[in-house]
C-alpha cells in the first residue's frame, strides 16, 4: 500500500528522470504533429519535437513507411522552411511526395552520387536553420549508418532545429540509435473484402470502397516514456490522403 | 566641335587599367579594339585649356607615360577615326609624310627626367630598357580631310577584306579613294567602306566606346614566396575574398558566379568555377564554397598566383528585417540559398533540384527536376529567384498539386526507374526484390495511354527502354497478403505484367 506522500514523491521522481532524460533542447523548437492522431496521443510532447531525429523501421518493400514519415515532413514544414530529401537511389516519385500535401516550393531533392555525400550531404541540411525537415533512407544501396555518422547527424539536428526522419529497414533494429524516437512499423492487411469492380477511373470520383490503410507501430524508443507502446495508425486516401486532419 | 586624342602603344598591354588611369585627363575615356592592338580614345572637348592647351595636355599624358615606360603614339583630331588614322598611319607611312604637311603639327617628345616610381598605376612590361620616344601629331580644327589624304586605306580601320580588295586593285591612298565616284564604292566594297570614310570626315557622327570601370570584380594576389601550404592557399583566397566582397558590397552587387585560378610553379593552372543560388557579397560564404572544392584538388605546385574574380553579378536583394518578431524564428525559403549553393557546388548542379510538375499522364514523364543553381553565362546574367511564391510555375505546380490531392495514394512513393518484368503473370505469386508475393486484393485498372504521336520508341523490358514513347498500360494497386502494395502494370501491346512503383 503506497501512501499518498509516496505516490507524490514517485510522481515527482518520474517527471525528474523525464526531466534527465529529455537532456538538451533546443529551447524554442516546438513539438509539430505527426500527422496521426494515435501517435501523437502516445508521444510525450503531442507529436515530434524540431532539432530530433526519427527513426521509421518497417520490414521489406511496399509497407507504406515513407508515406508516414512524409506526412510528419508535411506537418513539420507547415511552419514555412524547406523539405530535403536526400535520395541516393533516385527512385523517389516526387508526384505522390506533392499529392501528400508537400508543397512544391518548399521541396528540394538531392541526388547524391556516393555515401560521403549522402552523409554530408544529410548532415548539411539538418544544420541548416531554414530546413524544416530531412527525409532520406540512410541504408540505401546496402551502406549502413555508422553510429558515428548518426551521432553527427543527431547533432545536426539540435544545431539545426529542424526534423529529421530517417527511414530504415527493421534489421536496424539492433543497431544503436541517437534518434529520439525509434518507431516500427508494420502494415496491416485491410479487412474488407477486395473490389471486384474496377475503382473509379476518374480521379476524385466518390467510391464506396475507401481506400484505407493501416499500420501497427511500435513505439521501440522514445525519449521521456518507457519503450513499448504501441498503436494503430491509419490513412484514408479517399477522404484525404493526410492522416487524421485536425 | 569634338576633339579626339587617340592613344596607341607600342607594345601590346593591359589597356583596362590604363583606360582608368587617363580618366584623370578627361570623364570620356573609350577604348577601341580595332587591329592591330587596343589603343584607348579621350574625348578631350573643353578640357584641354586645363592642361595648357592641346599640345600641354598630350604633353603631360605622354611624359607622364613615358616614366611608366610606355611608348606611345598620339594624335588629336576632329573625329575618331581620324585621330586613330593619324595615329597609328602617320608615322608607319614613312617618317616624312606627316611632317610635310602644314596642317599637322609635330614635336618629338624626349624623356629626359628618370622613372618615377609610383604604387598602384600601370606599368610597361617590358621593363628598364633604353626609353624610346614618344611623339605626337596634332590636327587642327577643321583640317581633317587634308590630314587623311596621304594615309593608306587602312587608315580607315577597314576591315581587313575590305582593305586586301583596296590594295589589289591598286588603291593605296585615302586621296585615291577620294578620287573615285561617291556613288559606285557601297556595291563595289560593300557599305562599311563609305560608312568608315564618312565617320572619319565627320559626315556621320560616331559614339565614344566608353569605357565604364568597376564592372569587373576580379582580385589577384602573388605571394611573394610560392604557397605549397593549403592553408595558406586559403588564407590568400579569404584575403581575395574580402576584397571582393568589398568591391561588390560598393556596387551593390552579390555574385552569381564565381572564379577562383591558381597559377602554379608546375602545371597548367587551376581553375574552379562556382555557382551561387542567390547573389551573395558575403565573404566568409564565398570561402566556404572554393574551400570545399578546392579540398578536392590536386595541386600540381606551389602556388605562385591566386585570382578570385566574379564574373557574373546580380544586383544584392534587400533582405527586411523584423522589427517585432515573436517566439520561433520564421523559416524563410530563401534563407536555404547558402544551402543550395554548398549542396550544389559539392555535389554538382544536376544533383540538387526542385520538382516540377508536368501535365503528363504517364507517370515517369509527370515531373521534371529542375537544377536550382543554373549554369549562367559570362556576363549579363539576370538572377531570378528561383523559389518564388508567385510565380506562374507555382500556380500551376498548386493547380496541379489539388488535382494531385485526389490522386495521391493512387501514386507510389517509390518508382522504379525501369519498369521490373514479372516472369509470372497474374494470379500465380509474384517475384520479385527476392521474395515470392501473393496478391491479396487488387484495385484497379487504372488505364494510362499517350498520343500515338510520340512514336513507338522502344519496348519496356528491353536493355535500353526510351522513355518517350507511346504507351498503353492498365496499372492495378496490389495488395500482399503480408499487406505490402505495390504498383504493377499490365502492358497492352504485348500482355507482359511489370512491377513499377512501390508504396513505401
Amino acid at each position: 500500500m503506497i501512501s499518498q506522500t509516496q505516490s507524490v514523491r514517485i510522481e515527482a521522481l518520474r517527471q525528474e528522470i523525464a526531466r534527465l532524460e529529455r537532456g538538451w533542447r533546443p529551447r524554442k523548437a516546438q513539438a509539430t504533429s505527426s500527422g496521426c492522431r494515435t501517435l501523437d496521443a502516445i508521444l510525450p510532447e503531442g507529436g515530434f519535437r524540431g532539432g530530433t531525429l526519427v527513426e521509421w523501421l518497417a520490414d521489406g518493400d511496399g509497407t507504406g513507411v515513407a508515406t508516414l514519415a512524409f506526412a510528419a515532413a508535411c506537418r513539420a514544414c507547415r511552419s514555412g522552411g524547406g523539405l530535403i530529401v536526400v535520395d541516393q537511389n533516385r527512385e523517389f516519385y516526387p508526384p505522390a511526395a506533392i499529392g501528400l500535401g508537400i508543397e512544391p516550393a518548399q521541396l528540394i531533392v538531392v541526388h547524391p552520387q556516393n555515401k560521403a555525400d549522402h552523409d554530408w550531404a544529410l548532415d548539411q541540411s539538418l544544420r541548416w536553420a531554414a530546413v524544416a525537415a530531412v527525409v532520406a533512407w540512410p541504408d540505401a544501396q546496402g551502406g549502413t549508418l555508422a553510429g558515428r555518422t548518426f551521432r553527427r547527424l543527431q547533432l545536426a539536428a539540435e544545431e539545426g532545429g529542424g526534423l529529421g526522419l530517417l527511414i530504415r529497414p527493421a534489421t536496424a533494429r539492433s543497431l544503436p540509435s541517437w534518434a529520439d524516437v525509434r518507431l516500427l512499423v508494420e502494415p496491416l492487411r485491410d479487412p474488407r473484402p477486395s473490389s471486384l469492380v474496377p475503382a473509379s477511373l476518374v480521379p476524385g470520383a466518390p467510391s464506396h470502397h475507401g481506400r484505407r490503410q493501416r499500420w501497427q507501430g511500435l513505439l521501440l524508443r522514445c525519449r521521456g516514456i518507457s519503450a513499448g507502446l504501441s498503436c494503430i495508425l491509419e490513412i484514408d486516401d479517399e477522404t484525404h490522403p493526410v492522416l487524421d486532419l485536425r | 566641335m569634338k576633339r579626339i586624342l587617340c592613344l596607341t602603344f607600342a607594345k601590346p598591354c593591359d589597356i583596362e587599367p590604363l583606360a582608368q588611369w587617363c580618366m584623370r585627363f578627361s570623364p570620356s575615356v573609350g577604348i577601341e579594339s580595332a587591329p592591330p592592338a587596343a589603343s584607348l580614345l579621350l574625348d578631350i572637348t573643353g578640357v584641354a585649356h586645363l592642361f595648357g592647351g592641346e599640345a600641354g595636355l598630350v604633353e603631360t599624358i605622354l611624359r607622364e607615360l613615358a616614366a611608366k615606360r610606355f611608348r606611345v603614339q598620339a594624335a588629336v583630331a576632329d573625329t575618331i577615326g581620324a585621330a586613330w588614322g593619324v595615329a597609328h598611319f602617320s608615322r608607319a607611312e614613312g617618317g616624312a609624310a606627316g611632317c610635310q604637311l602644314s596642317v599637322v603639327s609635330c614635336q618629338l617628345q624626349r624623356t629626359a627626367d628618370p622613372p618615377t616610381r609610383s604604387a598602384g598605376t600601370p606599368r610597361c612590361p617590358d621593363g628598364p630598357r633604353t626609353l624610346h620616344p614618344s611623339s605626337f601629331l596634332l590636327v587642327p580644327a577643321g583640317q581633317t580631310l587634308p590630314a587623311l589624304r596621304p594615309l593608306p586605306v587602312e587608315a580607315l580601320r577597314l576591315p581587313r577584306a575590305v582593305a586586301v580588295l583596296l590594295r589589289e586593285l591598286g588603291i593605296r591612298r585615302i586621296e585615291q579613294l577620294e578620287a573615285l565616284p561617291r556613288r559606285e564604292l557601297p556595291p563595289r566594297f560593300g557599305p562599311e567602306l563609305l560608312e568608315h570614310w564618312d565617320r572619319a570626315v565627320g559626315r556621320l557622327d560616331e559614339p565614344l566606346p566608353l569605357y565604364r570601370p568597376g564592372l569587373r570584380f576580379a582580385a589577384g594576389w602573388s605571394p611573394e614566396v610560392p604557397l605549397a601550404r593549403r592553408e595558406a592557399i586559403e588564407a590568400g583566397l579569404a584575403k581575395l575574398a574580402s576584397r571582393l566582397s568589398e568591391m561588390l558590397c560598393r556596387a551593390g552587387r552579390g555574385a552569381v558566379q564565381l572564379e577562383c585560378r591558381l597559377e602554379c610553379t608546375a602545371g597548367d593552372p587551376l581553375e574552379v568555377s562556382v555557382g551561387l543560388f542567390h547573389p551573395t557579397a558575403w565573404a566568409a560564404h564565398l570561402v566556404q564554397l572554393l574551400a570545399v572544392r578546392l579540398e578536392r584538388l590536386r595541386i600540381a605546385g606551389p602556388v605562385r598566383h591566386v585570382r578570385l574574380a566574379a564574373p557574373a553579378t546580380a544586383p544584392l536583394q534587400p533582405r527586411p528585417q523584423e522589427l517585432f518578431s515573436e517566439g520561433l524564428p520564421r523559416r524563410r525559403l530563401r534563407d536555404l540559398a547558402g544551402l543550395v549553393d554548398r549542396l550544389s557546388n559539392r555535389l554538382g548542379q544536376h544533383a540538387v533540384v526542385r520538382v516540377r510538375l508536368v501535365p503528363d499522364a504517364q507517370p515517369e514523364m509527370a515531373y521534371r527536376y529542375v537544377p536550382l543553381v543554373k549554369c549562367r553565362r559570362l556576363g549579363g546574367a539576370k538572377c531570378v529567384p528561383l523559389l518564388r511564391r508567385s510565380s506562374a510555375f507555382h500556380k500551376f505546380s498548386t493547380a496541379c498539386s489539388k488535382q494531385w490531392h485526389t490522386t495521391a495514394a493512387q501514386r507510389p512513393l517509390r518508382l522504379l526507374t525501369t519498369p521490373l518484368l514479372l516472369p509470372s503473370g497474374l494470379p500465380l505469386p509474384l517475384w520479385f526484390f527476392g521474395h515470392a508475393h501473393r496478391i491479396a486484393k487488387t484495385w484497379g485498372p487504372e488505364r494510362i495511354e499517350t498520343g500515338w504521336w510520340r512514336g513507338q520508341a522502344g519496348t519496356i523490358g528491353h536493355q535500353r527502354e526510351a522513355l518517350v514513347g507511346m504507351v498503353r498500360r492498365d496499372y492495378y494497386r496490389v495488395e500482399t497478403s503480408t499487406g505490402c502494395r505495390f504498383w504493377i502494370f499490365r502492358d497492352l501491346r504485348d500482355g507482359r505484367w511489370f512491377l513499377h512503383g512501390v508504396f513505401d
